[in-house]
């Protein structure tokens, strides 16, 4: 068996650092150089501390990238066929809590017929496992799955409701666990969006047969079926970039991979062995139990000795998102108060370094936001403290750098287009291998969409960046997320939702630009880029939740990948079957 | 493909939970190691209330606060 993510991992991760480092204290120099010709202030040098964190964290992320694309091509391509198969079945798991129940059932279904088509129907038992509290819910999917089972009488389809849903969804994976691990040597898991090709399914059985140590695999499910501006956008991004940035995840995980709670593989023993998952203590900050479980358990497994592996080579398995900003926010709010519970982790007794770091990533993704924000507020702050002195400019009459002696233009000019350059290059240079080098053919318009992909994104930013910093805020106070189902419902939001929601983005959106005026009328159009997506945020969250043709799409160069495309059949047996559930 | 149809009425389905084949799944030690760091850090947070470290590990670790605040 070919070892791809194995064989010099140590050497790509060494490069990986060497490269943040090189680039943050590289900016950070450029910044001080830039600040101190006119003598540090506090905020000055609270901003010069904040840049190296964050550049740190923006060059991860290109590091990441970066290595993805040079990696991807050096990967021995994917045995078609397994070679061996187990004697008895795996599950599938399908958790659910408070779910649209046809949707659930007609993705399930869709799945069944592929396996029908080929013919591999005996591999597999379905679980559906309900945590639903409301009674009309949980008939609704009693409902559903005995019409799947009259459906597809060939299958084996079990559903079970608990009665007391402790632990979330981690409690309902381990109760099943618990009741009917033994029966089966693999399960998959999935979530309530999930979709896997009948072929996807049978590999990754297959791999897990042929490789005795391997305890988790992952797949990079791809998002498909979204119809608003804002999940094209989204979807676009999946299929352009989400698979090198996986490639860079790959290339650097050795033993100790990342698992994302669905798509994915799982020994069931390994499991059982590793994964039993204690509830946090309460008396301190991040109690209770652990709410982002996947990344927990991907390290104890680890740990345990079982290797936990992505594969990006892996096609065919697909998900899907919140169609619109809020629903988006409410997710990744859960998932904020999840990844700063690893805090309470991170130390654990054994864990691999690499096991450690994926968890300090994943605080990392979110605390990066707030420290962004503090940087932007202190840059605000700063040219008050400062003597007055006329902004200057470039040759060009344009007031570009505020508060700069023109000593430090130079430096000034370098750290800002590095920091541009950093933002935008690893995105443009995965376009540009798409579109031109690509084995998938992608079309030109790709190019289109990654420019249209990179000014949406950077109008979405400011607006998600106020979200997060507000949920890490509010994970701080001790402020529960609670548990809601996935908001995955595709609708355009009413304006008057979005104001409401998001009233309080805009004042701050609005404070900032009345800060700058104040403290440096120069500063003002660096503040915009920022201050004007927050100020017009309810308008920029109605109009990208609209839906969006696929014409439409294709015109504006949303162009999806080959594995996207792959779901077609898939996403359409889905759309048919909901239909007929409803009926 | 086109799925089965079938006259019986979903009502009747019996719905099962699945084979019984149970399995232990022990609770896992999180706690953390009681390493220099560990504690360092357990004494930036908790001060000097911090009675989760081993009584030695604790006894040099503050042996060694106290030679730094004398010099």
């Amino acid at each position: 068996m070919e070892k791809p993510f194995r064989d010099g991992v140590g050497h790509r991760r060494a490069a990986a650092f060497v490269f943040c480092l090189a680039l943050s204290l590289s900016f950070t120099g450029l910044f001080y150089a830039a600040l101190s010709a006119d003598g540090l202030n506090i905020y000055e040098f609270v901003r010069i501390v904040l840049l190296f964190v964050s550049t740190l964290w923006l060059s991860w992320g290109g590091a990441t990238v970066l290595l993805g694309l040079l990696y991807a091509r050096s990967v021995a391509s994917l045995d078609a066929d397994p070679q061996s198969l187990p004697p008895e079945s795996t599950a599938i798991l399908m958790p659910i809590y408070h779910e649209d129940a046809p949707e659930v059932a007609a993705r399930l279904a869709a799945m069944m017929d592929d396996l029908r088509a080929q013919n591999a129907t005996h591999l597999f038992h379905w679980h559906v496992l309900s945590d639903s509290r409301n009674d009309e819910i949980a008939a609704l999917e009693e409902q559903v799955v005995r019409q799947l089972l009259v459906r597809y009488p060939e299958q084996k389809i079990f559903y079970r409701r608990r009665t007391e849903n402790h632990g979330r969804k981690a409690g309902n994976v381990a109760e099943f666990v618990q009741r009917c691990g033994g029966a089966y040597r693999y399960m998959v898991v999935l979530d309530a969006d999930s979709l896997m090709r009948a072929d996807t399914l049978v590999h990754m059985v297959g791999r897990m047969e042929a490789e005795p140590t391997l305890g988790l695999l992952q797949t990079v499910p791809m998002l498909v079926g979204l119809k608003s501006y804002f999940g094209r956008n989204l979807m676009f991004a999946s299929g352009m970039f989400g698979r090198a940035f996986a490639f860079g995840l790959a290339a650097m995980q050795g033993e100790c991979g990342p698992f994302w709670g669905h798509n994915a593989i799982i020994r069931t023993r390994a499991f059982a062995s590793s994964c039993g998952l204690p509830e946090l203590d309460d008396t301190a900050a991040f109690g209770g139990h652990i709410l982002s479980h996947d990344s927990v358990e991907a390290v104890l497994m680890a740990r345990a000795g079982w290797r936990v592996e992505c594969d990006p080579r892996i096609t065919g398995s697909y998900e899907a998102a919140p169609e619109n900003i809020l629903g988006y926010a409410a997710r990744d709010r859960r998932w904020c108060q999840g990844n700063l519970q690893h805090s309470r982790v991170v130390a654990a007794r054994s864990l691999k370094p690499w096991g450690r770091f994926s968890l300090l990533l994943g605080i990392m993704s979110y605390l990066s936001s707030p420290v962004w924000a503090v940087f932007l507020l202190a840059s605000l702050f700063a040219p008050l403290d400062l003597p007055v002195l006329e902004a200057y400019t470039f040759q060009n009459h344009l007031p570009v750098l505020g508060h700069i002696p023109i000593s430090a233009v130079y430096e000034g000019a370098a750290l800002l287009f590095g920091v541009i350059a950093l933002l935008v290059l690893p995105k443009a240079l995965v376009v540009l291998k798409e579109v031109f080098l690509g084995a998938e053919n992608t079309s030109r318009k790709g190019v289109l969409g990654g420019l249209v992909e990179l000014i949406s994104s950077a109008v979405f930013a400011p607006i998600l960046m106020a979200f997060q910093c507000r949920s890490v805020f509010e994970v701080l106070i001790g402020r529960d997320s609670g548990w809601t189902n996935a908001h995955r419902a595709a609708a355009r939001l009413p304006l008057l939702d979005c104001l409401r929601s998001v009233w309080w983005v805009s004042a701050v959106g609005a404070l900032a630009m009345g800060l700058s005026w104040i403290g440096e009328a120069a500063l003002w159009l660096w503040v915009m880029p920022v201050a004007l997506p927050m100020l017009l945020a309810p308008f920029i969250i109605w109009a990208s939740s609209w839906d969006v043709g696929g014409r439409t799409a294709e015109r504006l160069g949303f162009v999806l990948s080959r594995d996207q495309q792959g779901a077609k059949q898939l996403l359409g047996h889905v759309e048919k079957y909901s239909a007929e559930l409803r009926v | 493909m086109k799925p089965v149809k079938s006259e019986m009425s979903s009502t009747n389905v019996e719905l099962s939970s699945g084979p019984f084949a149970p399995l232990a799944m022990p609770v896992q030690d999180l706690s953390a190691d009681e390493s220099w760091f560990v504690l360092a850090w357990r004494r930036v947070r908790l001060g000097r209330t911090d009675a989760v470290a081993l009584p030695a590990k604790r006894a040099r670790l503050q042996k060694a606060t106290s030679i730094f605040s004398e010099r």
